[in-house]
């Protein structure tokens, strides 16, 4: 009965996001499955009303240790929480963990975890909880495994004390504690059992702001107020709905009749942010506060690009501030260096692309006469053709290089044939691909240099290999010092911005659009975070 | 606009037969001529033909170049049609896209009258288990979704014009083979066919010299339907993003067009209008050819 109810209140929402709130209190008195079994509602938030998200798909799982894909990060990250959040400046604050110290030596990380906080079953979360989490929690979520890979122990020596061991020092651990990377899971719901089975792995329970409520596979998820919440007074919502949009122009039209309140970057038509933009309901957020570059990888065993002349014409001709105009929308910065300039404490300006490369066919058709390439020499690109921003690139990519005399085929494949293609049999002359940095460059941005003899996929695949960047790239790793770091990363670039063994072609802006009426978004570095802040308005 | 109903386009045998070359083409043009639609297609189709061929020469500039702005309206100065999300000249893509849609379009009508009148010819003349298994054989592929099959091959063995045209014939062929099987089994048994196999002229001379040009009519008919499907099967593929990133295409303008509806309505209107254009010009050259061809079929009205 009461399904059936809510059933009909998540069409009704879909259609009409104004006449939600109203609903929503009805239905929070009549029909609401937790209404009744929570005493401490005066103290919890959750009288803000509804907010509708968009997503573009089912979440394969609602089990942050299953998977790293969005759309079951976006709505886990609403379920569960971390030891951290990340502030907007980049930095983290205290979550789970109240407070954290760190040895001398950088080794020993120290976390004292906050005390009251419950599942939301009611189970006590303890540190428990933390250390089976990194233990056992998280088997194929590959963002965790690339932390706990670091992590040479883990301990608790009291029930809100975690003692975590690196096995040598890591500047961006405490990046790494957030949410998205290393959510924290309940031993006591998943221990011994199988994770992927565990219905909790599609009923999930965290300690978050928000508590499943229901998923209507293909149609909707919803996710109710956390009554029992520790922080008090939040969340400032009392319902978000997750609407399943698979096609990307309804998304934003939605959004524009003031269906849906939030599209998410991830999910948001590039070819649209223009229009939206000019919208009176509608604000659009640009950022690059988790930055992620887009690079041209050049194949070192072609005849002609193994050249470092080579790869400097063409750096010479491919039109960057084209691709970013044409291409994204606008929604990129055309590329300035190797690490580009997400982390604007690493950019090295003396040895910018700008000045090493402004667009100069002539030098370069000379240049490359000089190395000897002939005209007419035919050059492979390919791209993952579930990457559509890359045709329109790989297209003014064509037509910048017949400007010099190389002629491009272009060879877009499909994801798994790809990524075999260009890093396991390093099938490809020219290849395009873009890396998130994942917070820092250290996670994200390493691996685009770093020597790969071993064909690793997602790892460089240029068949590039200078030792003395590797060594810069794992000096910068271990200091966590930012200034020390960013020299490190300024000296790498004075070798790879001569070198280009890939060429950085823009970083990408990420455009989150939202509706006027949430409030309090934003308050962490990713926008998909801290949904206790938000509330919502007529 | 009618259908030809291909199964009732029984090869008329007699009056090719009798009549004089010249006055078939006469008699033919005659009829043709009447149907005033089939005139201007046939019109429409040399117009066509002609731009694909001479596209270098007609088309201002480079179809794959960015010339310009990117997204100026049709009538921008420079631009007839405007240009696309990457400055490139509308006008000069849709002439270029022309000759993909032409050459595919005959290419595989081409390997597809090959085909099938081979199997075809086979089947009706010989009979019994030959016609069976060639039979079987075009049914099963007569039965195989056309879009589908060609969908999961060029995701398999990736994109590429020769690839689709090949996997768009492979999929055309049946329909030929079933008209012609349908001529052959009629004429195997005339009259002047046994003639000609009783005074020793050798089975394959039966099939390519006497059965054959009496059966021609509806695969010419056949074969511009094929025309047609085959373009709007390239069409869609590209508009799949399934063809080739390398040429410019109809479908392919189509697809990139999607996400810029809303603010450049022109990159998908005019390769809309090419494609719609062209395969319902094919489609009433059909129709006309088959009145023109089988007049017995107007004489019953």
């Amino acid at each position: 009965m009461a399904t059936t109810n809510r059933r009909g209140f998540l069409t009704l929402a879909g259609v009409s996001a104004l006449a939600v709130p109203l609903l929503a209190a009805c239905n929070r008195d009549t029909n609401d499955p937790f209404a009744d079994d929570t005493g401490g509602g005066e103290s919890g938030g959750g009288e803000g009303g509804v907010a509708v998200i968009v997503t573009d798909a089912d979440p394969e799982s609602l089990n942050p240790g299953q998977t790293t894909s969005n759309q079951t990060l976006d709505v886990c990250a609403k379920i569960f929480e971390a030891l951290v959040w990340i502030d907007p400046d980049g930095q983290p604050a205290p979550l789970l963990a109240t407070e954290w110290t760190i040895s001398e030596d950088e080794l020993v990380y120290t976390f004292t975890l906050r005390e009251g906080v419950t599942w939301h079953d009611g189970e006590p979360f303890t540190s428990a909880d933390v250390v089976w989490t990194i233990e056992e929690g998280m088997p194929n979520n590959s963002r965790a495994q690339g932390v706990i890979a670091q992590i040479a122990s883990v301990e608790a020596p009291g029930d809100y004390e975690v003692v975590i061991t690196l096995i040598e020092p890591y500047a961006p651990l405490l990046q790494q504690l957030k949410v998205f990377d290393l959510p924290i899971i309940p031993k006591h719901v998943f221990e011994g059992t199988d994770l992927a089975t565990n219905a909790a792995s599609r009923a999930p329970i965290g300690t978050g702001p928000f508590r499943f409520s229901e998923w209507d596979p293909g149609r909707s998820l919803l996710l109710v107020a956390n009554e029992e919440y520790w922080d008090e007074g939040k969340p400032g919502l009392s319902e978000i709905i997750y609407q399943i949009v698979p096609d990307a122009a309804n998304r934003s039209a939605g959004l524009e009749t003031g269906e849906y309140d939030f599209v998410g970057a991830f999910y948001l038509p590039r070819a649209d942010v223009a229009r939206l933009k000019s919208l009176d309901n509608v604000v659009v957020r640009e950022q690059t506060t988790i930055p992620s570059l887009h690079f041209i990888q050049f194949n070192h065993q072609n005849e002609h690009l193994g050249k470092r002349e080579v790869r400097q014409a063409i750096a010479k001709v491919v039109d960057r501030p084209r691709i970013v105009e044409q291409a994204m929308a606008g929604l990129g910065l055309p590329g300035v260096g190797s690490f580009g300039e997400g982390f604007p404490w690493l950019v090295n300006e003396e040895v910018s692309y700008d000045i090493l490369y402004p667009l100069d066919p002539d030098a370069a058709r000379s240049e490359l006469e000089s190395a000897g390439v002939p005209e007419g020499t035919t050059l492979r690109l390919t791209y993952d053709a579930a990457k559509p921003q890359f045709q329109a690139a790989s297209q003014i990519v064509r037509d910048n290089l017949s400007a010099i005399g190389i002629e491009v085929t272009i060879e877009p494949l499909e994801t798994s044939v790809y990524r075999d293609a260009v890093y396991a049999q390093r099938d490809f002359d020219l290849a395009l691909q873009s890396f998130t940095s994942s917070g820092d460059p250290a996670i994200g941005y390493h691996r685009i240099y770093r020597t790969n003899e071993t064909n690793d996929p997602n790892v460089n695949a240029t068949g590039y290999s200078n030792a003395e960047v590797d060594a810069l790239l794992e000096q910068a790793e271990t200091v966590s010092d930012l200034e020390k770091r960013g020299e490190f990363y300024k000296q790498a670039q004075v070798i790879l911005n001569e070198d280009v063994p890939t060429l950085v072609m823009y970083d990408e802006l990420q455009a989150d659009a939202v509706s006027t009426r949430l409030e309090g978004l934003f308050a962490g570095i990713n926008p998909v975070d801290r949904w206790g802040e938000v509330t919502a308005t007529e | 606009m009618s259908t030809p109903t291909l199964h009732d386009a029984t090869p008329n045998a007699e009056a090719a037969g009798l009549a004089t070359q010249e006055n078939a083409l006469g008699e033919f043009w005659y009829r043709f001529s009447r149907n005033r639609a089939a005139v201007v297609c046939l019109f429409v189709v040399i117009v066509v033909i002609a731009a694909a061929l001479l596209a270098p020469l007609i088309s201002p500039y480079d179809p794959m170049s960015g010339v310009g702005a990117a997204q100026q309206p049709p009538g921008s100065p420079g631009h007839l049609l405007g240009t696309d999300h990457l400055g490139r000249d509308m006008f000069s893509q849709v002439i270029h896209g022309a000759r993909v849609s032409l050459m595919v379009g005959f290419v595989v009508a081409a390997f597809a009258t090959v085909l099938g009148v081979l199997i075809g010819a086979l089947a009706g003349y010989y009979g019994g288990w030959v016609d069976n298994v060639l039979m079987r054989v075009t049914e099963f592929f007569q039965t195989l979704p056309r879009l589908v099959l060609a969908l999961i091959i060029v995701a398999l063995f990736g994109s590429g014009l020769t690839k689709l045209i090949l996997v768009v014939a492979i999929l055309s062929w049946p329909q030929t083979a079933r008209v012609v099987r349908t001529g052959f089994r009629t004429l195997r048994s005339a009259a002047f066919v046994d003639a000609a196999r009783v005074s020793g002229v050798p089975s394959w001379r039966i099939i390519a010299t006497e059965i054959l040009p009496n059966v021609l009519a509806p695969v010419v008919v056949v074969a511009s339907l094929d025309v047609a499907s085959a373009i709007l099967t390239e069409a869609s593929l590209s508009f799949f993003g399934l063809g080739d990133p390398n040429v410019v295409s109809w479908g392919g303008m189509l697809q990139q067009a999607q996400q810029y509806l809303r603010s450049a309505w022109w990159m998908a209107v005019f390769p809309g209008i090419a494609i719609a254009v062209l395969v319902l010009t094919f489609n009433v050259l059909g129709d006309g050819l088959n009145d023109a061809l089988n007049p017995r079929l107007k004489d019953k009205d």
